[in-house]
């Protein structure tokens, strides 16, 4: 399980050049100036590849913050 | 197999301290460090935060830029921005480093007049154009059987043609339109009336065409998508939330493709094949297993990939790609499957060089280069062994290496999909090239059992024509002056475009030689673009296949040209050398034909030659014509 966590962050640390220390999951979208709209595209297409699920478009428009985004992995079978 | 797209798997993985140092890494200035990491496979962050770094790196006046620059222009309805990343490091890869602008949104043909009207556009080299069914709003159409919507959409794209020909003197590169996997028919979809699909493949047949009647590049990127399949290439989540135009998956093999294409205009695309033995062209290692324990038969699964393989290779040769093998076997048991297994697609005299012995592999790939006269980037090298493929990539980098898949079944795929032999143009001469090279083996031999040079040249009965290239016959001319490396006086890589200008040009004149001896017609092989500036000649450009050095080709070339200088009463024939790292042997050609020098710049030397001097060195060659 804190293997999944590292992954994610490991993404999230890639998409947005923050160092992975910055992140928790209280990170939000508001708070970190790179999390732009074609970097959450980035985010999406690097999640989808490193834990082979899909996302639908309804999940796509409901992230804010990184808690959303384990919600979302949780609620696709993906233990984290 | 599926994810050779998708993961580019002809590339090397990372090295794992450098994917963990990336970050620290991308802090360099060194844009050649860059360019050693955009060989391996990067992902989308990485190969955004390499061009990043690099558009940092380029805004510093200092920044020292080595590499030749690439300046493209992306006209699409689409979001890019996913795509620009890869496909400066696809260009990297091959050693260009490419400027890349995007046209804001809005329709093309409106904001690109408005902008050139503006002034606002800088010189580009490329144009690409890239469009898909939604932005040329192709729909169906059952009233008007499709032809309005069909010519609008050719409209459309000429309007943008004739603007980027007219107004921006670049290189227009025009993508086939990707169809839609929604069907309303079914079966009868694409043959029975004029459905979406229907249309877009009418569109897609007249744009090849209006690419290959001019100087337009087709950038058939249906094709890869239809590899891909389209369920897989399209994704409408993505083109709802962000107008993605496909996949961001399949950026990486959409760059490859593009830049391939490119790259094949400028004539750097690859010439030679050297192919690893054992485990490559047949399964086992015939020292150990002999003749009946390698696997290279028919009836035999694993046999049968092999052969497939071979005659995947057989294929490339047919088409001008040299053949040449690399291994490490004692020379005997080298030849012996291809003598004695009469399963073998492939045989001895396919190949222009067979290098078997136990010196290492960096070494013989070397010889073969210099045997045929080919510089070590126009090589491709296919080893099973990954020890073999390291140890070339670490010791000739200008080699390309591609990793492999241990099924031997997916090599043709790696090859193709990799894009290494890709071609804008095909011409006859280029089947008669790689024949060539095999016969120049026979030549070898009877120029080892003549004692004299003289007598030996001689004896190959060589004939020569010269003839003025037109519009109608520049593929071949204007292959030669991209391709050509080592007899290149003053590397002025033309393209076709550039050609044709010059044909229209009175001020020039283009001639180029054909050259036939006793074993072969080696086709065009040396070209001449002539300057008459008043009572002079200007030697704008002067090229010369590698096939054919030490012929004396070059001496009965410039005697045909002082015979034409003579006639038209000149008073000087002029020869600009600009120096490359490969072209020195153009300056012993100038000093044997009795070239002067007048100037003592380093790289761009002036040299001048007096009509009423005569030739004073011998060729062997007959002037004849030849049809």
């Amino acid at each position: 399980m804190k293997h999944n966590e590292e992954k994610l962050y490991k993404i999230l640390s890639e998409v947005f050049e923050i160092d992975i220390s910055e992140i928790n999951h209280q990170t939000s979208q508001e708070e970190t100036n790179s999390w732009d709209s074609l970097n959450t595209v980035r985010m999406i297409v690097a999640i989808e590849n490193i834990f082979s699920i899909r996302l639908d478009i309804d999940d796509i428009s409901i992230i804010n913050k990184v808690s959303d985004i384990v919600e979302l992995l949780r609620s696709n079978g993906i233990e984290i | 197999m599926l994810e050779i797209y998708k993961d580019l798997s002809w590339l090397p993985e990372i090295p794992k301290d450098l994917s963990d140092s990336f970050s620290d890494l991308m802090k360099t200035a060194d844009i050649e460090l860059i360019s050693k990491i955009s060989q391996y496979k990067l992902n989308d962050s990485q190969a955004k935060r390499m061009h990043d770094r690099f558009l940092e790196i380029n805004e510093s006046p200092k920044s020292k830029k080595n590499k030749d620059e690439i300046k493209l222009l992306i006209l699409s309805s689409n979001t890019f921005d996913f795509i620009i990343s890869k496909l400066f490091v696809s260009a990297l890869r091959n050693g260009f480093l490419l400027d890349i602008s995007l046209l804001p949104f809005g329709n093309i043909v409106s904001l690109l007049s408005q902008q050139i009207e503006n002034n606002e556009l800088k010189e580009f080299d490329y144009v690409l154009l890239s469009l898909d069914y939604k932005g040329l709003n192709i729909v169906d159409d059952f009233d008007d059987n499709g032809k309005d919507i069909f010519t609008n959409a050719i409209n459309e794209i000429n309007s943008i043609k004739n603007l980027v020909n007219d107004q921006l003197n670049a290189t227009l590169i025009v993508q086939s339109i990707v169809k839609s996997t929604e069907s309303i028919f079914g079966n009868l979809e694409i043959h029975l009336t004029a459905t979406r699909n229907k249309i877009i493949h009418e569109i897609n047949r007249e744009l090849l065409q209006i690419t290959l009647d001019s100087n337009i590049l087709f950038f058939d990127i249906e094709e890869t998508a239809n590899k891909v399949g389209l369920l897989n290439w399209l994704d409408p989540r993505m083109y709802y939330w962000a107008k993605l135009p496909f996949s961001s998956n399949y950026s990486g093999i959409y760059s490859s493709k593009l830049i391939n294409l490119i790259i094949s205009d400028r004539g750097l695309s690859k010439k030679l094949l050297v192919l690893d033995l054992d485990n490559t062209l047949w399964g086992g290692v015939i020292g150990d297993d002999g003749l009946d324990g390698i696997k290279a038969s028919i009836g035999d699964p694993k046999g049968e990939s092999f052969l497939n393989f071979q005659e995947y290779c057989k294929r490339l040769q047919s088409r001008g790609i040299i053949l040449a093998v690399c291994s490490k076997n004692s020379p005997e048991n080298a030849v012996l499957p291809f003598r004695e297994n009469l399963d073998m697609v492939l045989k001895e005299d396919d190949f222009a060089v067979i290098k078997a012995n136990w010196s290492n592999k960096a070494d013989n790939i070397r010889e073969i280069a210099s045997e045929l006269n080919l510089g070590l980037d126009s090589i491709v090298f296919i080893d099973d062994n990954p020890t073999e493929r390291n140890l070339v990539r670490e010791f000739l980098p200008e080699v390309s290496v591609p990793e492999v898949p241990v099924d031997i079944s997916y090599y043709p795929e790696i090859i193709s999909a990799a894009g290494y032999f890709e071609s804008i143009r095909f011409s006859k001469d280029d089947v008669r090239r790689a024949e060539d090279y095999s016969v120049n083996k026979k030549r070898v031999a009877l120029k080892t059992g003549s004692t004299d040079i003289s007598e030996y040249l001689s004896s190959l009965e060589m004939q020569a024509e010269m003839s003025e290239v037109s519009v109608s016959n520049l593929t071949r001319p204007v292959q030669l002056i991209l391709k050509t490396n080592q007899f290149n006086l003053s590397n002025k890589r033309r393209t076709e475009k550039e050609i044709e200008k010059l044909i229209n040009d009175p001020r020039f004149t283009i001639f180029q030689f054909r050259l036939q001896d006793k074993f072969a017609d080696n086709g065009i092989v040396s070209v001449v673009i002539i300057e008459r500036k008043e009572d002079t000649i200007f030697l704008d450009t002067w090229v010369m296949s590698c096939r054919v050095f030490g012929r004396t080709l070059e001496f009965y070339v410039f005697n045909e040209i002082l015979k034409l200088a003579k006639e038209l009463e000149i008073k000087k024939i002029f020869a600009e050398h600009r120096r490359s790292d490969k072209n020195n042997l153009v300056l012993d050609a100038l000093k044997s034909l009795n070239f002067k020098r007048i100037d003592k710049n380093k790289d761009l030397s002036l040299w001048e030659f007096n009509p009423v001097n005569c030739l004073e060195v011998p060729f062997h060659i007959d002037a004849t014509s030849l049809d």
